[in-house]
């Protein structure tokens, strides 16, 4: 029977971090549950949609009693935050009540048998690689956004790892924009390997790992399943089975004009570009002319809105008409000074991407110009 | 027995007699054969609908209400009530709908069909429009007069002959002399400016307007010109467009149904979700149109109603998206202890061309769904909406409601004898 007792903070991160895990949908009661487990050397809280999330932490505490009890997450989560910085003992007994006890409190949880939940099969044969946090949190921010939120079309729901032995390449696309991040790396993989990765496991990884982190983090992969390791933290998901959509095909290779703009300038005009556009589709109008890119955003029913910014231009004055939203979502995603985007005709893809860098590509469809 | 030429449409204007104050009727048999005027009991509004008997005093529609009350002091002076009038309406288009399956409720109180395929399957003309007749008579207890022509404009016209309860008739090939004994004022379309204008030119019936020659009728009307010169003519390519309820505007499109069961079983769920998509999509596609919003509807056993809406980046009439985003919705259901007990999807914020729209990186791919769509389109209109489904939609999925069973016993009707 699951007997123990750890310090307040430690449980509440882990309990918060692993109630992700739990869907809510599912058809199954005890997959709502958080799954806590007392081992030999502590705890061990699982939580797992069975699909595309599966999240398990270990943190130490004091094991009286080995066993295994579930309860719901929500509900696990709000009580143990309400019992800051206190020692928490857990116990359940054999009708899966779990009693949560401090020196002043005390609550009766009742939960599920933990012999009827089940989890993802242990991750099999597989190739390992590890990754500073910070590098993968760049190739991650910067494209998991760009994942489709139609599953009609599942490939598309998640995003495309593509690993050689000299480097990881990301791509996530949803038909109207596409993101491709590189990462130079010693994968010490010998041959290929991809990858269709679920958004929802991926946010979930860039979630707790921190930008500017030299840990590494761990990532497993088998045929059927991966599984990210951030310390004591697991983040595990089926593979999504599938085609990847040609992407290299779409990336366009005749751009005959660029315009270099400062980021945060362009971020600040489009979002009051937004204001009007969203009206719209959030369609902007970007033309380019005389070391000038101008910005207008028309609706018939708001009005109209328009801003000048310095631009280096080359090549023949652009005019193209993008969804402001989806500029702003990459360039939200970069921390670079300057940007280029890279165009043709105003029905053309165009590429975003940092002036001074070659490790991101952002394909864009234009909008028609109204 | 009527022989219409083979080549020729048929077409019926149906018009409900007085018909606000005939639902009044209908609703309280004390105000039948009373001289009866609905536009409220106010003196500053003006009369929507005045029943036959008032018309007697001179009384009709859009006449202020003081003046009516001076024409007709006894007469009973009502409300509106649209939303009972909308009621009996919508009833009405269903009955009509039976008839065929062209209908074009055209407003609150008139509707067009297209009859020209369905005389044989009721026994000849004459006994389709006796029973239009009688079934909105015993259903809604309200009368109608029904113009029969080649074309709508003729229907129309001549529903007016003949008023209440009546029946015109033209025949193809009476066409166009029949109309040229009419004053022009009954074109639809042709009110006071017109009228004047033409009597200018020494024009007062449609016999003298039909031999003005076009030209001329260009030079002084422009466009309207080219109108009257084909009215005059009794001519109209107008089509009556196929009925489906829940498109009584060109606003949006909406389809839902009453669960047999009540459920939140998601498999069932989606299922029906999934089916209503279809209709949708195909509805868009034959009126050729596109929907940004998506709208999902649930009512709850205890008839809560949950609605939501989401707008997509690009205008689409595939159900693929149109299901995929009312599924999402779906998930969001806080359903608590409560079941669907009806689902309903529907679109809005529609325009004409997915061109005001965002172009997609794999255009190739979404053509390919687009031409699917429409091939399937192709069998469902020859062959009727079972010769083609997709795989989901062949099997009824199981309820897995945990107390579905004592559920089916409660619906039982023989358990309730």
């Amino acid at each position: 029977m699951l007997n123990l007792s750890c310090p307040q903070e430690q449980l509440h991160v882990s309990v918060q971090t692993v109630s992700h895990g739990v869907s809510g949908r599912s058809t199954q009661p005890v997959q709502n549950n958080i799954y806590l487990e007392s081992t030999s050397s502590g705890m061990r809280l699982v939580a797992t949609d069975l699909e595309f999330i599966s999240l398990e932490a270990n943190i130490p505490a004091t094991v009286r009693d080995q066993g295994a009890v579930t309860v719901p997450a929500r509900l696990l989560t709000e009580v143990i935050g309400s019992l800051a910085g206190e020692e928490i003992s857990l116990e359940a007994d054999d009708h899966s009540t779990l009693r949560v006890t401090t020196a002043r409190s005390s609550f009766r949880i009742r939960g599920m048998s933990a012999a009827d939940f089940e989890m993802l099969p242990p991750i099999g044969d597989a190739a390992r690689l590890e990754i500073p946090q910070r590098d993968m949190h760049s190739i991650l921010s910067r494209t998991v956004f760009a994942t489709s939120r139609d599953e009609t079309r599942p490939i598309l729901t998640g995003a495309l790892f593509k690993i050689a032995s000299g480097g990881i390449d990301v791509v996530a696309t949803d038909t109207y924009r596409l993101a491709l991040s590189n990462l130079t790396v010693d994968t010490t993989l010998e041959d290929g390997r991809s990858a269709i990765i679920s958004e929802r496991a991926l946010n979930e990884v860039l979630r707790i790992i921190a930008a500017d982190s030299d840990e590494p983090v761990g990532m497993v992969l088998s045929d059927s399943q991966v599984e990210f390791q951030v310390g004591a933290v697991k983040v595990g998901s089926r593979l999504i089975e599938g085609q990847f959509p040609n992407y290299e095909k779409v990336i366009p290779d005749d751009c005959d004009r660029s315009v270099t703009v400062d980021r945060a300038e362009f971020t600040n005009t489009l979002r009051r570009m937004l204001i009007v556009a969203r009206e719209d589709s959030n369609r902007v109008v970007l033309r380019g002319s005389e070391g000038t890119l101008s910005i207008t955003a028309d609706s018939q029913d708001v009005g109209h809105a328009e801003e000048q910014i310095p631009a280096k231009l080359e090549g023949p004055e652009p005019e193209i008409a993008f969804n402001a939203r989806y500029l702003l979502d990459a360039l939200g995603a970069l921390s670079h000074d300057e940007i280029v985007m890279q165009l043709s005709q105003p029905l053309s893809p165009g590429i975003l991407k940092p002036a001074d860098a070659d490790d991101y590509t952002y394909v864009i469809m234009p909008m028609q110009i109204m | 027995m009527i022989e219409w030429d083979p080549n020729q449409r048929i077409i019926l204007h149906v018009d409900f007699d007085a018909f606000f104050a005939s639902v009044e009727v209908r609703r309280n048999p004390d105000l039948r054969g009373k001289p009866i005027i609905v536009g409220g009991t106010s003196n500053r509004g003006v009369v929507s609908t005045a029943s036959y008997e008032a018309r007697k005093f001179g009384v009709h529609s859009a006449m202020p209400i003081w003046q009516a009350r001076r024409r007709c002091p006894h007469g009973i002076f009502l409300p509106v009530d649209g939303p009972a009038y909308a009621e009996y309406s919508a009833r009405a288009r269903e009955i009509l709908a039976r008839f065929s399956p062209r209908m074009d409720p055209a407003s609150i109180d008139e509707a067009y069909l297209d009859v020209t395929g369905s005389i044989r399957l009721f026994g000849g003309l004459e006994a389709l429009l006796a029973r239009i007749k009688s079934d909105i008579r015993e259903e809604l207890g309200i009368t109608v007069s029904i113009g029969c022509a080649p074309n709508r404009l003729v229907a129309k016209m001549a529903s007016d002959w003949d008023k209440p309860d009546g029946l015109s008739i033209v025949l193809p090939e009476e066409l166009p002399e029949r109309l040229f004994g009419l004053p022009v004022g009954v074109i639809p379309g042709v009110g006071g400016v017109t009228r004047e204008k033409l009597a200018q030119m020494g024009v007062t019936t449609i016999g003298q307007l039909a031999r003005v020659p076009l030209t001329l009728l260009e030079r002084h009307f422009g466009k309207h010109g080219t109108y009257l010169h084909r009215a005059a003519h009794g001519r109209d390519d107008g089509v009556v467009p196929y009925y489906e309820p829940g498109d009584d505007d060109r606003k949006q499109i909406s389809r839902e149904e009453t669960l047999a069961q009540d459920t939140r079983d998601s498999e069932v769920l989606e299922q029906r979700l999934l089916a209503l998509s279809e209709e949708v999509a195909r509805r868009l596609r034959r009126r050729g149109q596109f929907a940004r919003t998506i709208t999902l509807k649930v009512k709850l056993s205890n008839f809560k109603l949950f609605t939501r809406s989401e707008t997509l980046p690009a205008p689409t009439d595939l159900e693929d998206d149109i299901f995929a985003h009312a599924r999402e919705m779906l998930a969001k259901v806080r359903f608590g202890a409560q079941r669907a007990r009806l689902i309903g999807v529907g679109v809005s914020n529609l325009t004409d061309e997915a061109a005001a729209n965002q172009l997609s990186l794999f255009a190739e791919a979404d053509d390919r769904r687009e031409e699917l769509a429409k091939a399937r389109d192709e069998v469902v209109e020859r062959f009727g909406k079972g010769a083609i489904t997709r795989a989901r939609l062949v099997h009824e999925p199981e309820v897995h409601d945990e107390d579905a069973e004592s559920d089916v016993l409660d619906d039982d009707p023989l358990q309730r004898l």
